[in-house]
């Protein structure tokens, strides 16, 4: 079953290229819904059937749980944002979607030069994991920086924890049913609270734009004409 | 070492949440008097406070490093409303920053643990090292180390000073913690590396506090950059002890008494900043002017709070820094030494511009409760110094 | 044995493109045109007359009928059955060459009728294909490496098991790179609409306004025709190679098949991208195809 977890594992490759060049927001929502649906099934795709069998329960029920909250439930919850704050459904780049793909090739041949300094020893843990992480963790660090819209800083942590979890799921790793529901829970409550604040940030500033996110600094109790609406701030 | 650390903050972590716990009750009544946007309501602001409490709780506690992770995000995600307490725009903007920023870290910090954890499967030192630079920025998020200190400026400044004392005295240390725990299972040949990564993000975390703190004009943003310096100093003292068994030598203790002493007086100054912000309206340092004339109570605690956070003599800090002098390599004795005179001379020249000269605009009287927290903490921070005193003298 | 297996793919081409549109019928919900329509349209289109617009010279006259030679020269040379008429002496990069030779009539055959629509649309196929070149090239590079020689036959002898087995993310990454020229080399939906009446947006359409009778039939072919080829060209390089040539010649034509399915399937779900994101869809398939040769070149 390798092969099968490894064009899982090329597919997320080609989806960090395809959301570095996305422009519409419903489409890249698509594509990190599509990156969680595989990162759900990934424990059963990397599961040694040969040897033993069919999965335990443990296996199947993180598999469904994961699939059901990164692969339907954050994205859904990431276009009810969406409408919610009424934002204009396109990406705006910061920096242009060129230059991002350039930047994602870049990163993925520079995570394939550290994934030959780390060796994967466990038998059936894949090659790819290292590098298929940091390449997704770097697309995501990507959206997050390279993006103006509050909601698609929201869009890279998800990718940003797609590429940790589907390194966690490809080395086989395992600490039991109670902290992956955690993690789990924490990241889900995360995008929740992150989804409650773009809606707030979009009725107080009128805008989503971080731009607009900018005020707080070392130097902005200087001007002078800021004193005042601080009174009682 | 691990477990003396966990024992020393569990002890600290519920006394600096009870303290300001009773700081809330007198503090939040006025805040909301003041308020132009309705405050978050009071009853919220009560359960996440103890939530907060109960997420730190549990990241000390938590024996798993997977489940310690999922503790100290938790503290993130309750945390961050109270952040925005007052619902303004800057409140929403620090808390966004909060976040988003702690989240990445924390995000890292989970890969570093998936690191660390494969490396103690296959026993190779260079998968710890990879994992440990990782948590390192992680957790280092999470605990203010620069460079990526940027969302505690701005939180502490926007939250209510109850929150902030209890974000900078408590929740600094229980993510320190978190990487204490991590370099304690470091294998030999990672351990170098380990101590030098905390070392030079220690030296950069001082560095960048005394940067910030020269003509800084915002008091609450001052004490937050003095935060980053005090957690770089810790890191360095922690790099200089790491892995040892010996939990008597000097470095050792130093370490506990500095992360009492700042965590004590961090949050007797962020309390008595709240009070300040109270009466001026402002966390402006210009309009802040002639402290001892009107606000004379204040005044002295605030003065003698500076001093102490500056390690003059009768504090603690004074020796715990002193130990860090005496046994550390020479150039970064050399280095830190030029750096904390530079904090020395920015926090000295602010606090007495803020106490000294004539008040420029009329602020408002406060009630005498909201100093009884501040006047208690004043009085143990320095009967602490005086047992440290005798210590090092006997 | 190979003149036939030519003969057949020649006979076989509309019917693909009555796969995808009966596909496309199915999704939207509608009887579609049937199997067979192409055929049809094409037998129509011989019976009629080819009008030529004024200004146009013998240039308009030849453009569509020498585009249909060059399709059809590279369907011959296209190893069907696992060797095409000489292709082991042909280089791969020749038979894109002749394809290209094609498209150079045709769009000569649009500048020469006149009409500003045709201008416009004969200058967006080149600048495509300027952009689709690279990655073409590209993606031969991958093949030269993987097969060892750059004959047409030896890069399409396809991919065995075990080269599967051992870099099978490099395959897949070249699999979507090579997916992308196609539609975009056949002018389907994320960077042309077929079908579209509008001239503004139209790119190959729009170099036919002024086509007619048999020339317009002619030009319709040349379309099925190279949709197919292309198609096949995709399917062959990814196939293990099977001794018997009549397996081959069926699994090729089955293949051709699920690609014309599969790309029913993308018309349906996915709406035409802005025409100036095209660069860019083409900048992630040079990408992706770039990475593919780094990993087999290094891994």
């Amino acid at each position: 079953m390798t092969t099968l977890s490894e064009i899982a594992l090329a597919l997320y490759l080609v989806s960090d290229l395809v959301l570095a060049g996305a422009s519409r927001l419903k489409s890249a929502v698509r594509f990190v819904a599509m990156q969680g649906v595989v990162v759900g099934i990934l424990p059963v795709l990397m599961w040694n059937w040969a040897d033993e069998g069919c999965p335990s329960v443990r296996v199947w029920i993180i598999a469904f749980v994961n699939t059901l909250v990164k692969g339907v439930a954050l994205p859904m919850l990431l276009m009810y944002a969406v409408r919610k704050a009424r934002t204009r459904r396109e990406l705006e780049p910061i920096v242009s979607f060129q230059v991002s793909q350039l930047i994602v090739f870049f990163v993925a041949i520079g995570a394939f030069a550290v994934g030959r300094l780390l060796h994967v020893h466990a038998s059936s843990a894949s090659e790819l994991a290292v590098p298929v992480a940091l390449t997704t963790m770097g697309t995501g660090l990507l959206l997050i920086c390279g993006r103006k819209k509050a909601i698609t800083q929201v869009l890279g942590f998800l990718i940003l924890e797609n590429g940790i979890s589907v390194f966690g799921a490809a080395i086989l790793l395992e600490y039991g049913i109670v902290v992956e529901l955690g993690i789990l829970l924490d990241v889900f409550a995360l995008v929740f609270i992150l989804g409650i604040a773009v809606f707030q940030i979009s009725r107080t500033f009128s805008s989503t734009d971080t731009d607009k996110l900018n005020h707080l600094g070392d130097t902005h109790l200087m001007h002078p004409h800021h004193q005042h609406d601080h009174v009682h701030a | 070492m691990e477990h003396n650390l966990r024992n020393l903050l569990l002890i600290l972590t519920p006394v600096l949440f009870a303290v300001n716990l009773v700081q809330s009750f007198f503090y939040l009544p006025l805040a909301s008097r003041h308020a132009k946007t309705p405050n978050m309501p009071a009853a919220l602001y009560y359960t996440l406070f103890i939530a907060f409490f109960g997420a730190m709780i549990f990241a000390l506690t938590a024996e798993s490093l997977p489940l310690m992770w999922v503790a100290i995000e938790l503290t993130t995600l309750v945390s961050a409303p109270l952040i925005a307490y007052h619902r303004d725009r800057d409140g929403l903007e620090a808390m966004w920053k909060y976040l988003l920023i702690c989240s990445i870290g924390i995000s890292f910090a989970l890969f570093g643990t998936m690191l660390v954890l494969h490396s103690q499967t296959i026993g190779s030192p260079r998968w710890f090292m990879a994992g440990f630079a990782f948590v390192l920025a992680g957790y280092g998020t999470k605990t203010g180390l620069a460079p990526f200190h940027s969302w505690l400026p701005d939180a502490h400044s926007e939250a209510p000073a109850p929150v902030s004392a209890l974000l900078s005295g408590a929740l600094l240390n229980c993510s320190f913690f978190a990487i204490v725990r991590f370099r304690e299972m470091a294998p030999a040949e990672a351990a170098p590396f380990c101590d030098n990564s905390m070392l030079a993000l220690g030296i950069f975390s001082v560095a960048v506090g005394a940067v910030f703190m020269v003509r800084q004009n915002d008091f609450k943003r001052l004490l937050a950059y003095s935060s980053v310096e005090h957690i770089g100093l810790i890191t360095i003292l922690y790099s200089l002890c790491a892995g040892s068994a010996d939990i008597k030598s000097m470095i050792v203790l130093a370490l506990f008494a500095h992360i009492v002493a700042h965590s004590l007086t961090k949050t007797l100054l962020f309390q008595t900043a709240g009070n300040l912000l109270l009466a001026f309206g402002t966390r402006a340092v210009p309009v802040v002017q002639g402290l001892a004339v009107s606000m004379k109570g204040h005044a002295l605690v605030w003065l003698v709070g500076i001093v102490f956070i500056c390690a003059m003599p009768p504090s603690v800090l004074f020796f715990s820094e002193l130990a860090l002098v005496f046994s550390a390599p020479a150039w970064v004795s050399v280095v830190v030494l030029l750096l904390l005179f530079i904090v020395f001379a920015a926090m000295m020249k602010t606090a007495l511009s803020m106490v000294m000269g004539r008040p420029l605009v009329k602020c408002e009287r406060l009630p005498g409760r909201l100093a009884l927290v501040p006047s208690v903490l004043l009085v143990a921070i320095i009967l602490l110094g005086v047992a440290g005193v005798y210590f090092v003298a006997g | 044995m190979n003149i036939l297996s030519v003969i057949l793919a020649a006979l076989l081409a509309p019917l693909f493109i009555g796969i995808v549109n009966q596909t496309k019928a199915f999704f939207g919900g509608r009887r579609g045109p049937g199997f067979f329509r192409f055929y049809r349209d094409i037998f129509k289109l011989v019976r009629k007359s080819c009008p030529r617009p004024q200004p146009s010279t013998w240039i308009f006259d030849i453009s569509q009928s020498v585009s249909l030679a060059s399709v059809i020269a590279a369907a011959a040379v296209f190893p069907w059955t696992g060797f095409g008429l000489g292709s082991t002496m042909v280089p791969a990069v020749l038979f894109f060459y002749i394809l290209a030779a094609g498209r150079f009539f045709t769009v000569i055959g649009a500048l020469d009728a006149g009409n500003a629509f045709e201008g416009m649309g004969a200058s967006r196929e080149m600048q495509f294909s300027a952009l689709v070149e690279p990655v073409v090239f590209v993606i031969l590079g991958f093949l030269v490496i993987l097969n060892g020689d750059v004959s047409l036959s030896s890069i399409l002898s396809g991919v065995s098991v075990e080269t599967w087995r051992e870099s099978v993310v490099a395959l897949i990454l070249v699999f979507v790179a090579f997916y992308a020229v196609f539609l975009l080399e056949n002018c389907r939906v994320p960077f042309d609409d077929p079908e579209t009446h509008l001239e503004l947006t139209m790119i190959h359409e729009a170099m036919l306004l002024d086509v007619g009778g048999v020339d317009l039939a002619f030009a319709l072919y040349a379309s099925a025709l190279k949709f197919m080829l292309l198609a096949a060209f995709l399917v062959t390089m990814f196939i293990p190679q099977s001794g018997n040539a009549w397996v081959h010649l069926a699994s090729v034509f089955g293949g051709v098949a699920f690609i014309s399915l599969v790309t029913g399937v993308v018309e349906s779900v996915t709406a035409r991208v802005r025409f100036f994101k095209t660069p860019q869809m083409l900048l992630g398939a040079l990408l992706m195809a770039s990475l593919a040769v780094f990993f087999l070149a290094c891994f």
